[in-house]
């Protein structure tokens, strides 16, 4: 990333809550971060840990029963809130396609006219033809052999990777400045993975988006993003760099999150969960919302002060563990799991 | 789409022969026609009369034939008073569907309309409000209805129409109302502020009541025919009038029969209704459309209404096949010479064989037919299934 | 004048007595008839017409009747008092020339035509006599009788509902050019007076069969003219056609004008009527069947008389119904108990009689009819009802429970009281199954009532329950006692039937050899005197033999919206429309 990129979106102290009958679940809390154009910012964490909500309450598409604070500001313009901006930008500057492909695209409408939806929603007086011819474009951009015939297929008549990839298209039809992709890739088999990465990531060559990118997998997002946010218990644990996230882990959820993963255990270390469950995110436990799962956890970890657990380390680098540097100073983070992994980890 | 049809159809046939079959035997065995012959003066006469009219000294293979040969003719025999059965089936059926028509329209233009609303603004006062009429309504014995709507709806109207004029206590009622719709009308969106709403609704509320006074003067000292009827599709005296005066009178008796049926059918289509759209709001590609900035208005009928549609329409159309076979309860209490009422006559006191047959196939037609429109209905509205 | 506002008891008893002073002379009533005043008058009917021949099998129906009472002509008609009444509109004269053989003349009015303009005359009597003689039997094609052959029974060319009286008659010979008629019986028959009632206008047969002359015909046997000229009669005026005027025709202050089906039948004076005019100028019928309906329909001003079976619900709905006329009459049909003779127990008089001593006769009218007819008393005559003038109270020691004598007439005859408190003999406990109908609260309540009381006496009844006893339990004879109603008659001919050994309708197999001379006198004695002296005596022998029990009249209720004078119930199976025309607005 560049540091005289433009500023896009700028998001401060994001925190929904969603009253239930069980109580109140605190889905996002106190979630900062900023996106210039050109960005490929990852977001991860476990299901259940915010990443959809907090990109939701972005694009005000959450029920009308969250309850939504902080700030998100568009190029300067607030989004949130019911005079925010969003309304006028959403599917023209913020754009964002989901995690099912299966379901996201109406079932008794063809592709075409979705499509076309998506364009003519935004530019009224755009005539028939060029809509047309733009969608055929958005199609061909996206992969899509015979576009034009395709625009008269149902969803229905496309494959999963095809709808994820109209799903792409219909994102992308108004030149949006930041895409939104939740989770693109989870419901589609490898292979097809690849092929939808490799598309976002030619479209975003192509339209210089800035992209935020949501999903568990941490390879995928060591192939693109340039900026890692890991959540876990509906807040940011970790942000930085994919090198940081990577290499310079300062936060045992984020060695967690990575021993578990397949595919680049660097040093044939096996492949290790982390233990227990992600917490209720109605009750916290008190101090460290990690801290029952923690191997590293201490009898700090478990008292709590305000400011305490927040994001603390360099601007590009930081952290939500009393115990970062240590982290940062393990050779292979991973490994603190492997003490753990056969005892039994208890919870509040 | 016409080899769904066609497919449809041939199944259908089979199917109805063997049903047809069915019934007959089921008929034949449900009681004895001549029962109410036997006590009779002349019986030993008038149980050979009708045996020999109903073949009944023949084997039942040979009664059906005999019965469906006819039957292929449109002739469906008479019946155990020696009328013929064909016309009283086609006006029953005509009858039956003029108020099974109107009422199912009006059950389901409201019904979706409150059940739509219900689910857009899920939890509010107005989904309270309408959960609780729609299950009053489903609660409420059929009969119990129709008397407190003719007593209310006819007795008390035709005579508030003798002598017409609005009273205070109406102005304030009706006002209200108007207030009330207004405010509804201008506060549809979750946006509007209270105050807003409250001065909607005082308009409302004021220009109601000057209607209200307009129309009182305009009341003043007339006097109206008793319109609305209790029993019967028209008043003989109309008989020998105009066209208009004729349907104004047939409208003023299917009034309250098709109201009666109308909220029953109500209640379950406004559920349904809600139910079905309350899944589609949930949708992803609700949300996807939401994404691509489409309106809110576009989105509740574009995206979430086109597809809560779907299963509306087949059960309306189910519904409909079903209804045909007439409302035994609302036509007997209005005393309407329908499908139901055919029916109760075919089974009242000794069985009416070819009575009871011609009502049974024609409904089993009825459903058939209904099932293949819902059918066709399905098809188009959902392109999953026409391509399959 | 007639009717009296609904709730006020003892208002209602005075109404009856002006009733009764007003109507004891209907002819009286015609001849000071007020003013017409004309305009329409509905009346709520129960059931549907359906046929303007009310003389077949399948077209016999009170619903029938009830519109053509004022369309078509009879000789005779009843009364508010269950007489027959000659009809000064259509006859001259009917008398009885000769009672061996009976020999009845009836002279035609000669101005009476039916409202084609075709005369009434003596072949439209001739039609009814061919039509219900029951001697003309269906052809096969091979020319034999057409029989059932479950019975052997042949099936009647014309399809009427009964042959009853017609069968007597030998001939019927015309002359004055038709308006003079001749009824040669070669049977007497009592209740000749009842004949030719509701007339089929022969000309109307004669034109659409295509047959030119009937009684010709049946004079020549000429049975292929005759099949069709049944044809028509049996089939052709079903109102499923509609109503064609040149079919549907009138020889009454009214005639049918329009109908629709399901809904409604209007009947409009009948411009060729020769008689007094009517005073209303339209009638209306219209189809009400739910009789919980009826009332509401008043209310709503949508008819003016309605005639539905009352109950204490219904009574009450038109109390609510401001200005309503109401007045509730016993009817001709009553409720009673028939013994069983064939069983061990009731085939003993001393057990008949204790049980008749103790059945609570007033108990159950007091407790389950007057609260729906005030006026309602025990019927205590088998032949008569309280408002015919024949009537005489023959219950003798009957009339009230007298359980003291019960018990005495059972030690009488050996009986002697069980530990239990119920009589036994020779091993034998006097337990007794009263069958009745089920579901019916009120004849379960009448069962409780007598089990109570005839405990009391030692009798142990036991209620016996079932859908249809006609069919489950009366052939079975496994019953002592069953509770149902009759039909009653104001025709003494057709008692036989209940009371004669082996007659059609005595279910409990009641023999009384001195009984049935008196029966067959019900039907052959032309006297009305004897006639009424031998329906006495055979009532006292029925009394004797304690064979049926009668309890009450059911009630039947007529009701109007205040706005009409002139509706007067009739208990006969005329109906209420027996003088529709003399209906008026107020
Ligand atoms: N409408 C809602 N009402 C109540 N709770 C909600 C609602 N929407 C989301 N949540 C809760 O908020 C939390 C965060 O949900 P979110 O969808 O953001 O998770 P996620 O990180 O996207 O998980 P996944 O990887 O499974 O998509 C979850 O615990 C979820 O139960
Ligand atoms: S703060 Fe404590 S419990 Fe939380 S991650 Fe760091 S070491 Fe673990
Ligand atoms: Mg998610």
């Amino acid at each position: 990333m560049s540091a005289d990129s433009e500023l896009l979106l700028e998001v401060e102290h994001l925190t929904v809550d969603f009253p239930t009958d069980d109580g109140v679940v605190h889905a996002t809390r106190d979630i900062s971060y900023t996106l210039s154009r050109g960005d490929v910012l990852g977001v991860v964490g476990e299901s259940g840990s915010g990443k959809s909500v907090s990109s939701l309450a972005v694009m005000g598409l959450l029920p009308p029963t969250a309850r939504v604070s902080g700030s998100a500001k568009f190029c300067g313009q607030e989004l949130l809130g019911s005079h925010g901006a969003v309304k006028s930008l959403r599917g023209n500057k913020l754009a964002m396609i989901f995690q099912d492909p299966m379901t996201a695209l109406n079932p008794v409408y063809t592709v075409g006219v979705q499509l076309r939806e998506a364009l003519r929603v935004h530019n009224r007086e755009m005539p028939k033809r060029e809509i047309t011819e733009r969608s055929i474009d958005a199609l061909e951009l996206v992969g899509i052999p015979n576009p034009k015939s395709r625009l008269e297929s149902f969803p229905h008549e496309f494959s999963g990777g095809m709808r994820q990839r109209a799903m792409i298209a219909m994102a992308m039809i108004n030149d949006p400045d930041i895409l939104i992709a939740d989770e693109p890739t989870t419901a589609l088999d490898v292979t097809v993975q690849a092929q939808i990465l490799e598309t976002l990531e030619r479209v975003q060559d192509r339209t210089g988006a800035a992209i935020i990118l949501i999903t568990h997998d941490l390879g995928v997002i060591a192939g693109i993003a340039q900026r890692v946010l890991v959540m876990y218990g509906g807040a940011v644990v970790e942000s930085g760099s994919v090198d940081d996230i990577f290499y310079r882990t300062s936060m045992p959820y984020t060695a967690g999150l990575l021993g578990s993963m397949p595919g680049i255990h660097a040093h044939g270390s096996r492949l290790r969960p982390i233990p227990g469950s992600p917490p209720s995110l109605i009750r916290m436990p008190p101090g460290c919302s990690f801290g029952p799962r923690c191997p590293m956890v201490t009898d700090a970890c478990r008292v709590d002060a305000p400011g305490k657990f927040s994001l603390l380390g360099s601007e590009t680098h930081a952290s939500a563990c009393i115990r970062r540097d240590e982290v940062l100073a393990m050779d292979d983070a991973r490994t603190m799991f492997a003490a753990t992994y056969d005892t039994e980890v208890v919870r509040d | 789409m016409l080899r769904l049809i066609i497919r449809r159809m041939l199944v259908a046939i089979p199917m109805l022969l063997v049903c047809s079959v069915l019934v007959f035997v089921l008929v034949a065995n449900a009681g004895d026609p001549l029962e109410a012959l036997r006590g009779r003066p002349n019986s030993q006469q008038a149980i050979a009369q009708r045996t020999a009219t109903l073949h009944l000294n023949k084997p039942i293979f040979e009664r059906y034939w005999l019965w469906f040969s006819k039957m292929l003719h449109g002739d469906f025999g008479i019946d155990n008073k020696g009328l013929r059965i064909g016309p009283q089936l086609w006006r029953a059926m005509g009858t039956t569907l003029q108020i099974v028509l109107l009422s199912t329209i009006l059950a389901v233009c409201l019904g979706i309309a409150v059940g739509v609303i219900s689910a857009v603004r899920q939890y509010s006062f107005f989904d309270y409000s309408a959960t609780f009429v729609s299950f009053l309504f489903y609660a409420m014995p059929v009969f119990w209805f129709a008397v407190l709507l003719k007593v209310f709806g006819a007795i008390e109207f035709n005579n508030w129409l003798e002598n017409p004029g609005i009273g205070t206590v109406g102005f304030l009622l009706i006002g209200l109302l108007g207030a009330g719709f207004t405010s509804m009308l201008f506060g549809f969106k979750r946006t509007v502020s209270k105050r807003r709403r409250l001065i909607a609704g005082i308009a409302g509320f004021a220009g109601t009541v000057l209607v209200c006074l307009l129309v009182d003067r305009f009341l003043a000292d007339r006097t109206y025919f008793r319109w609305i009827g209790t029993v019967n599709t028209t008043d003989p005296r109309f008989a020998h009038q105009g066209f208009w005066p004729r349907l104004g009178d047939h409208l003023g008796h299917l009034l309250l029969p098709v109201t009666t049926l109308a909220v029953i059918s109500y209640a379950g289509y406004s559920r349904f209704t809600r139910a079905s759209m309350l899944e589609t709001l949930s949708a992803d590609y609700v949300r996807t459309a939401r994404a691509k900035g489409v309106s809110e208005r576009a989105v509740i009928f574009k995206h979430a209404f086109r597809t809560a549609l779907i299963p509306i329409v087949t059960v309306v159309a189910l519904d409909f096949g079903a209804i045909f076979g007439g409302a035994i309860i609302t036509e007997t209490v209005f005393s309407i010479q329908g499908m139901g009422k055919l029916f109760r006559e075919a089974l009242q006191k000794d069985i009416d064989p070819n009575k009871a047959m011609a009502y049974l196939i024609v409904t089993a037609i009825n459903v058939v037919v209904f099932n293949l429109i819902a059918d066709i209905i399905y098809a188009k509205l959902d392109p999953r299934i026409r391509h399959e | 004048m007639r009717t009296t506002k609904r709730g006020k008891l003892a208002v209602i008893a005075v109404g009856l007595a002006l009733v009764a002073a007003a109507c004891s002379d209907s002819k009286d009533t015609k001849t000071t008839a007020p003013p017409a005043k004309g305009g329409t008058i509905t009346y709520a009917a129960e059931q549907e017409f359906y046929t303007y021949n009310n003389g077949t099998s399948d077209g016999n129906a009170f619903a029938n009747a009830l519109v053509l009472n004022p369309v078509q002509p009879s000789t005779f008609y009843f009364d508010d008092k269950a007489a027959l009444v000659m009809s000064t509109d259509l006859l001259d004269s009917a008398e009885l020339t000769s009672t061996s053989p009976e020999t009845v003349v009836y002279k035609i009015k000669a101005d009476a035509v039916w409202s084609d303009g075709v005369a009434v005359d003596c072949k439209d009597f001739q039609l009814a006599w061919i039509s219900s003689n029951g001697t003309l039997t269906q052809q096969g094609s091979d020319g034999t009788p057409v029989t059932d052959p479950d019975s052997g029974t042949s099936v009647l060319l014309f399809n009427t509902a009964s042959t009853t009286g017609y069968e007597n008659i030998k001939s019927v010979e015309c002359a004055d050019g038709g308006k003079t008629v001749t009824a040669t019986y070669d049977k007497n028959f009592s209740d000749w007076n009842a004949l030719f009632s509701g007339l089929i206008p022969a000309h109307v047969v004669e034109a659409k069969s295509g047959v030119a002359d009937i009684a010709k015909a049946y004079a020549d046997k000429n049975m292929a003219d005759l099949a069709k000229a049944a044809e028509f009669w049996n089939t052709g005026f079903t109102a499923d056609k509609g109503i064609d005027p040149t079919v549907m025709v009138s020889a009454g202050p009214f005639m049918i004008t329009s109908f629709t089906p399901g809904e409604s039948v209007v009947l409009e004076k009948n411009p060729k009527w020769w008689g007094t005019p009517a005073l209303a100028d339209s009638i209306v019928f219209r189809l009400i069947d739910d009789a919980t309906q009826q009332p509401i329909a008043l209310q709503n001003k949508e008819v003016q008389v309605i005639t539905p079976q009352p109950n204490p619900d219904l009574l009450a709905q038109l109390e609510g119904v401001s200005g309503a006329e109401v007045k509730v009459d016993g009817g001709y049909t009553y409720e009673h108990m028939d013994f069983n003779f064939a069983s061990p127990l009731t085939k003993q008089l001393p057990v008949r009689q204790a049980f008749a001593l103790c059945l609570p006769r007033q108990e159950i009218v007091d407790k389950l009819i007057i609260p729906v007819n005030p006026s309602a008393v025990v019927v205590n005559n088998h032949f008569y009802f309280p408002f015919q003038s024949e009537y005489v109270d023959n219950a003798g020691d009957y009339a009230k429970v007298d359980i003291a004598k019960a018990k005495s007439t059972l030690e009488a005859d050996g009986w002697a009281l069980g530990s239990d408190g119920i009589y036994a003999k020779g091993g034998t406990r006097l337990s007794m199954k009263i069958a009745r109908k089920d579901p019916n609260p009120r004849r379960a309540s009448e069962v409780q009532l007598t089990a109570a009381s005839c405990k009391e006496a030692g009798i142990e009844i036991i209620d016996q329950p079932n859908e249809d006893i006609f069919s489950n339990i009366l052939p079975t004879g496994q019953y002592e006692i069953a509770l149902f109603a009759w039909v009653g008659s104001p025709l003494q001919s057709s008692q036989k039937a209940i009371f004669t050994t082996g007659g059609s309708s005595n279910f409990g197999q009641y023999t009384n050899t001195k009984l049935d001379p008196y029966l067959d006198q019900l039907t052959t004695e032309l006297d009305p005197a004897k006639l009424a002296a031998a329906a006495d005596a055979a009532d006292k022998l029925v009394w004797a033999d304690v064979a049926t029990i009668p309890i009450f009249q059911f009630p039947d209720l007529t009701a109007t919206d205040g706005t009409v004078t002139g509706v007067i119930y009739n208990p006969t199976q005329a109906g209420i429309t027996w003088n529709a025309q003399l209906w008026s607005l107020k």
